[in-house]
């Protein structure tokens, strides 16, 4: 087991330059998760710390210990592809042993390590079978098996669930939290699914068009997020946006006249921000309170999920679609004007020059009391 | 504009309803379920015509004697020919045959296809290696090694004949660098080396595009897996790269085996009649000459020979698809 960090890594390809300048430090025993959308550099990231790519600029360390010039092997890590990436021809005994057989390990210790993965992950009765007599989540137990064997310093996933069905992706990420409790290994994960890196990580990196937007915890990326990305990015619906600029900063508050919303109180300190700033107000669904209060909502369609409802419509004058959430199920209909209250506590306020996050006094005061 | 387009509609609607008379007919009289039949008919009666009746007669022919081409002349005797060809006291040692021109085909055929067989397994599987690690120019090189495989096998004997001959080309630069001329297709080794090396070149660009389309279709991150996996090179050509490759490599080794077998023209052409002596004498050349070339023409001798080889190519090629299908 080691520690990862990344030191001012740079990678081009040609002449395009896809991560820029990314430092991380993962702990001993840390699960990481490396999340954004297609083609954010995450994989690159994982790949150049796996040494499947060749490192621009910068450094990186496993442990102590200097790896950018080393290769994959050197490096004593394990990687599960997305694609599996099995050995075809060979048994799933096979596939599992050799790696284990490039060290020229004792045969019995290699057997030994086998039937310990096999029997951890359930493969036992699979050990004679090629991979293309198993199914999608059986591949992936073998892949993630044939990481376990080698007893690595740091697992590397790249994108594991993304070829397994919705079940079985809830239970396979289930079996890698599993998992990483039993081998307490460092381990870096990367997804853009950000439902699995919100519940499977103890920090996640948000990544954006090669370079690192924020690093947290996953309840650290929800409440706080640094900035309009990462707020967009992170939680499902995605969270509800509104233009406003600042009005008036006297008297300890600070009011914005918002689009579609009128003139709000904003929950941000009055020397934060300027008369007449332009800002960007967030709010998540989940944070709003249908029923009452002092904004109208036009609704446009529902979606029912049976515990819990989503509710999608316009603000007279916003373009966009906003969500409103409800704890329970909710009849509506298209067309209905529904009253709702965005409480000023939940709100998030963003910079619309720079996009960041402007700190508000709640969670100014939260940062105190903590 | 439009008015073309619907002039073609009816034209076409023109002739659907044509053709549809005669085929409704037919399926009335045989019924829709044998309608495949009149479809697949043309190929059919082509296969028919050009491949199974030109088979079906050379067995017939096997079976009967004579020296007349027309099959009602030709007597019916037996395995007569297949007894003249087997008959052989040594089968190693080609004089003690009564056929010995056959045997001494035999052997040279056996030597020609064991050496070609390797030779071109090993130098398309290097080319397809070198050519799939290249990214620059791939094309332009896979174009290179795939330009003889265009040219006409007559051609390509008479170009290398003239690169050999005593004043051809390879022996004015022999000259040139201080050596002696080598009169080559006097030498029975010499000879026998370039019948192989001209085949080797002539179709290696065809084997080395079947190789590497399978070397390409290998997944990268199998690559990278085993890289991860402290995998050395000798060990990933060995334990992934061949076996995956293996489905093509079979595709490779049947259809080389057939084409080797059946070697003729360029050999013919280059070594003038299978010389010297008769150490480039393949087996279809022995048929031809046999059948056509000699004054005597034993076309059920000919016909025999080519049976056998026939079935002795359908073996091997049925050993080697058991093999393929064993590995997977």
């Amino acid at each position: 087991m080691a520690s990862l960090s990344i030191d001012h890594v740079v990678k081009n390809f040609g002449n395009v330059e896809v991560i820029k300048d990314v430092s991380l430090k993962v702990k001993d025993g840390e699960f990481v998760v490396l999340v954004g959308p297609s083609g954010c550099g995450k994989s690159t990231l994982l790949r150049l710390i796996a040494g499947l790519e060749d490192v621009t600029k910068g450094d990186i360390f496993v442990g102590d210990e200097n790896v950018t010039r080393r290769s994959p092997a050197q490096r004593r890590i394990a990687m599960v592809f997305q694609s599996y990436a099995l050995y075809p021809h060979m048994s799933v005994r096979k596939n599992l042993a050799f790696g284990l057989e490039n060290l020229r390990m004792d045969r019995k210790e290699i057997n030994d390590r086998v039937s310990r993965a096999a029997d951890m992950l359930g493969l036992e009765k699979l050990l004679d079978r090629r991979p293309k007599a198993l199914s999608g989540g059986q591949r992936q137990r073998v892949a993630i098996g044939r990481a376990i064997v080698r007893e690595p310093s740091m697992f590397l996933f790249d994108e594991p669930l993304s070829n397994l069905d919705a079940k079985l992706r809830v239970q396979t990420r289930g079996e890698i939290i599993k998992l990483h409790r039993q081998l307490k290994s460092t381990m870096v994960y990367v997804t853009h699914d950000q439902v699995e890196a919100m519940t499977m990580a103890d920090r996640i990196v948000v990544m954006h068009d090669g370079i690192m937007e924020q690093v947290g915890t996953p309840l650290e990326l929800f409440d706080t997020p640094a900035n309009l990305f990462v707020a967009g990015f992170i939680g499902s619906p995605k969270m509800n946006f509104f233009d406003a600029t600042v009005t008036s900063t006297s008297g300890g508050t600070v009011t914005a006249d918002t689009t579609g919303l009128g003139e709000i109180a904003l929950p941000i300190p009055s020397d934060s921000v300027k008369d007449g700033e332009k800002l960007v107000i967030g709010v998540r669904p989940s944070h709003t309170e249908v029923g009452e209060g002092p904004f109208r909502l036009t609704v446009e369609y529902q979606e029912s999920l049976g515990t819990e409802t989503f509710i999608y419509g316009r603000l007279a004058g916003v373009e966009e679609l906003i969500t409103l959430h409800v704890q329970h199920h909710y009849e509506t209909d298209s067309g209905v004007e529904l009253s709702f209250n965005l409480p000023a506590e939940r709100l998030h306020v963003f910079r619309a020059s720079d996009e960041n996050r402007i700190p508000t006094t709640t969670a100014m005061q939260k940062g105190a009391s903590q | 504009m439009t008015q073309v387009k619907s002039l073609l509609g009816t034209l076409v609607g023109w002739l659907v309803s044509i053709i549809e008379i005669p085929f409704n007919l037919i399926e009335r009289v045989i019924g829709g379920r044998r309608m495949p039949w009149v479809f697949m008919l043309p190929n059919l009666v082509i296969f028919g015509v050009f491949t199974f009746l030109p088979i079906g007669l050379l067995v017939f022919y096997a079976f009967t004697g004579g020296t007349e081409i027309v099959l009602t002349d030709r007597p019916f005797i037996g395995l007569d020919n297949f007894t003249r060809l087997f008959s052989c006291e040594n089968f190693l040692s080609p004089y003690s045959c009564r056929e010995s021109m056959f045997w001494i085909a035999v052997q040279n055929t056996v030597w020609y296809v064991l050496l070609t067989v390797s030779g071109m397994l090993a130098v398309s599987l290097i080319t397809a290696l070198v050519l799939d690690k290249i990214t620059k120019g791939r094309g332009f090189f896979r174009a290179v090694f795939f330009y003889p495989v265009l040219l006409s096998p007559v051609v390509v004997g008479l170009v290398w004949r003239w690169f050999l001959d005593t004043n051809g080309l390879l022996n004015s630069l022999l000259v040139d660098i201080g050596m002696e001329r080598i009169i080559f297709m006097l030498d029975v080794f010499w000879s026998r080396f370039w019948v192989i090396g001209v085949s080797i070149w002539f179709q290696m660009g065809f084997y080395t595009l079947i190789i590497l389309a399978g070397l390409q279709a290998i997944p990268r991150d199998i690559y990278e897996a085993a890289a991860i996996d402290g995998t050395p090179r000798w060990r990933v050509f060995t334990n992934i790269t061949l076996p995956m490759l293996m489905p093509n490599l079979v595709v490779v080794l049947v259809l080389l085996m057939i084409r080797s077998v059946q070697v003729f023209d360029e050999a013919y052409v280059l070594t003038n009649g299978g010389g010297p002596g008769t150490a480039n004498t393949f087996l279809v050349q022995y048929i031809y000459e046999t059948a056509f070339a000699s004054d005597i023409r034993l076309y059920g001798l000919a016909s025999a020979a080519s049976v056998a080889m026939g079935v002795v190519l359908l073996i091997l090629t049925l050993i080697q698809l058991g093999l393929a299908k064993k590995a997977e």
